[in-house]
């Protein structure tokens, strides 16, 4: 009698019941419905990650959701229309595609000063192949599998063959509602041989709502293409954000992604992300904001599987508060990736006594002739930085910011579109003047 | 100007300062000299209120103020500016931007508006010129890279900028050459003025010939020994520190 019982708790319970609830009225036909059944009964046999599962040991989701929400019906408008207000990239030139509560929204969008790019409705796609994401269904994340499960839309972007759109995009994902609710998008981003592109991934929602997001995101970059990505997680203060990456880079492909993560109560990003073709580049680099009681977890893998590519990582933490963050980045040279020359370093600032940070970087290598390095480092803003920029007329909080801002600014540093770096700048000063309180 | 009375400093529980009594008037530049370890760049921080400086007993008063009361950047607002020894490096942060940003806290304190950017932009230019500080060196992040003279370059245009109506100078000559030297000492020159006190640090009497001092102070095991005109440089330069027999290592 050594069978183990799994016994589910109230909210994989909640997700079951909700699971059953939805699934004939979410999109896509027979064949998609029986994936979605299949991965929702894989994400029940092993149910929510927790601390025992090494990739989730730093967000021990167990114990930190406590509800599951029901899927979202159809955009608020009345949210929607006040979330418009409050853009954090007003003013900055670019095209739209928008998806609120997990849907496209054709008639938001407007696409059309970027030349060479297609966008198809994800949920449209669905009623062909049924995965439409190339083979995603496969991991074995418990998150990713409820995103296959509940997936109610998204969008399929295209950028042709040596496109070069003069506009950056930025896919927009907005969850609109004025109650707890959950938005599960998906969206497919495939660049054709030496296309270039830069795309802004936006999450926002409204504050005192405790919505939850659970996105996937897929990208493909052909051989030659190049890639600017900033992703901006301002979502609201209450929410849940769990957002998984999968990203594939050809023969010399280029991808540079920059995160900013400032919002959201609770939110994981995990990308694995594999540097599939020889002389491939790939970037990541992240500015973190925590605060209040808010907690945040990075978990990047990369896997070099060709010679002669690169990889960089500088992920840049700030942490305020009670609140606590975490990064785990594993590096993967295989058998057949000489000349690697990948790199990884994660950097927290603590702000108060009871900030936390957790770090856990790893290599794992099987070629033998590499250059691979990982670093981690975890302080306190500089007394005699700040004693210096005090006498010279500067307050104390106002010392703090600049060299705080100084902290995030290396990783905002390696965009290249500086419109967009500045924005983002924006970004991080706002959230530095009005940072979330811990509740006592 | 500023009336330092019976300062008692010690640090980490050792005592540096042992009753300093020093009166300064506007208009006037007091040099303080003294062997190393005496205490000088104590009474430096002090005056400028950095951390980890107990003042034990004593008091300092600053525009008719009890300057111990107050924060770093009250002090500065105040009109206080100490110029490093050992200048800090602070990557990431932009010259220019901390430029502006001290000058405008600096003015907001005092009262007046912001400064524009194109008048920030002329006056930086025209001070920087004077003290050969490269547009270059301003786009850098702070100090980042600078030498030596860079760096004292750099303070002294930051003084400049700033405005100060006590100017403390913590051996600004250390780690300079004649021609940086000449260069910084008519930058300072150039301040003096009727209503601007200036206390110029040393070990060695070389800068005083540039800078002349009204007063010299000799400074030694945490009290002023002896305090004279311009001519008691002259006399330590001849003679050494040897008769301030005892002085701490």
């Amino acid at each position: 009698m050594n069978e183990q019982v799994n016994i589910r708790s109230t909210v994989e319970d909640a997700l079951a019941a909700a699971f059953a609830d939805a699934r004939a009225a979410l999109p896509g036909g027979p064949a998609t419905r029986a994936w979605r059944d299949a991965a929702f009964a894989s994400f029940d046999a092993s149910g929510l990650p927790h601390r025992r599962i090494e990739a989730w040991k730093y967000t021990d989701l167990r114990r930190l959701m406590r509800v599951a929400a029901p899927p979202a019906d159809l955009a608020d408008p009345q949210v929607l229309a006040s979330l418009s207000q409050t853009d954090p990239l007003a003013g900055l030139e670019r095209a739209r595609i928008v998806l609120a509560n997990g849907r496209y929204l054709r008639d938001l969008s407007d696409v059309s000063g970027a030349d060479g790019l297609t966008v198809e409705d994800f949920a449209d796609a669905l009623g062909g192949e049924p995965d439409g994401s190339d083979g995603l269904a496969d991991d074995g994340d418990p998150l990713v599998k409820l995103n296959t499960a509940f997936v109610q839309g998204g969008v399929v972007v295209t950028l042709a063959p040596d496109a070069d759109p003069v506009l950056p995009v930025e896919i927009v994902h907005l969850t609109a509602v004025d109650k707890p609710a959950a938005a599960t998008p998906r969206v497919i981003v495939r660049l054709g041989e030496n296309a270039r592109g830069r795309i802004i991934e936006t999450y926002r929602g409204p504050d005192g709502v405790a919505y939850q997001v659970n996105a996937l995101t897929a990208l493909d970059l052909g051989a030659g293409a190049r890639l600017e990505w900033s992703r901006i997680q301002a979502e609201g203060d209450l929410s849940q954000h769990i957002s998984s990456f999968f990203g594939r880079l050809d023969r010399d492909a280029a991808l540079n992604h920059l995160a900013v993560n400032g919002g959201a109560a609770l939110w994981r990003w995990q990308g694995r992300v594999v540097v599939a073709g020889e002389g491939a580049d790939a970037v990541f680099s992240a500015a973190t904001l925590l605060g209040g009681d808010n907690h945040g977890d990075t978990k990047l893998t990369v896997t070099h599987t060709a010679g002669h590519s690169t990889s960089r990582e500088l992920f840049k933490s700030v942490v305020d508060g009670r609140a606590q963050g975490a990064f785990q980045g594993l590096i993967e040279v295989g058998r057949d990736a000489q000349k690697t020359d990948a790199r990884m370093m994660s950097q927290a600032l603590l702000l108060s006594d009871e900030a936390q940070f957790a770090s856990k970087p790893e290599l794992e290598i099987f070629a033998d002739d590499v250059q691979c390095g990982h670093g981690s480092t975890t302080g306190q803003l500089d007394e005699a930085h700040l004693f210096y920029l005090m006498s010279r007329g500067i307050p104390r909080a106002a010392a703090a910011r600049l060299l705080i801002e100084a902290f995030l600014d290396d990783a905002i540093d390696a965009l290249e579109d500086g419109a967009v770096a500045a924005a983002l700048r924006r970004i991080v000063a706002d959230w530095l003047a009005r940072k979330p309180r811990s509740s006592s | 100007m500023l009336e330092i009375s019976n300062l008692h400093v010690s640090v980490d529980g050792r005592q540096i300062l042992r009753g300093i009594d020093l009166n300064l008037a506007a208009g006037e530049v007091h040099a303080i000299m003294g062997p190393n370890g005496s205490g000088k760049s104590t009474l430096a921080y002090v005056l400028a209120g950095r951390e980890g400086y107990d003042v034990t007993d004593g008091s300092i008063t600053f525009k008719g103020e009890d300057l111990l009361e107050k924060e770093p950047d009250e002090r500065a607002a105040d009109g206080l500016f100490l110029a490093f020894q050992y200048p800090i490096e602070i990557p990431g942060v932009a010259g220019m931007t901390f430029l502006k940003a001290a000058l405008n806290a600096i003015r907001k304190k005092r009262g007046l508006e912001e400064i524009s950017t194109p008048d920030f932009v002329r006056k930086t230019r025209e001070v920087a010129e004077r003290l050969e500080v490269t547009q270059e060196m301003l786009r850098r992040p702070l100090n980042v890279g600078f030498s030596g003279g860079e760096k004292k370059r750099n303070e002294i245009m930051q003084m400049a900028l700033l405005e100060p109506s006590l100017c403390v100078m913590d051996e600004t000559d250390s780690g300079l050459d004649i021609d940086a030297l000449r260069v910084v000492a008519k930058g300072v020159n150039q301040m003096r003025s009727g209503d601007r006190g200036i206390i110029v640090i040393t070990h060695y009497q070389r800068l005083l010939n540039h800078i002349v001092p009204d007063f010299v102070h000799v400074l030694s095991q945490g009290r002023i020994a002896r305090s004279g005109g311009k001519e008691l440089a002259l006399e330590l330069e001849e003679r050494g520190y040897g008769e301030f027999a005892g002085e701490a290592a």
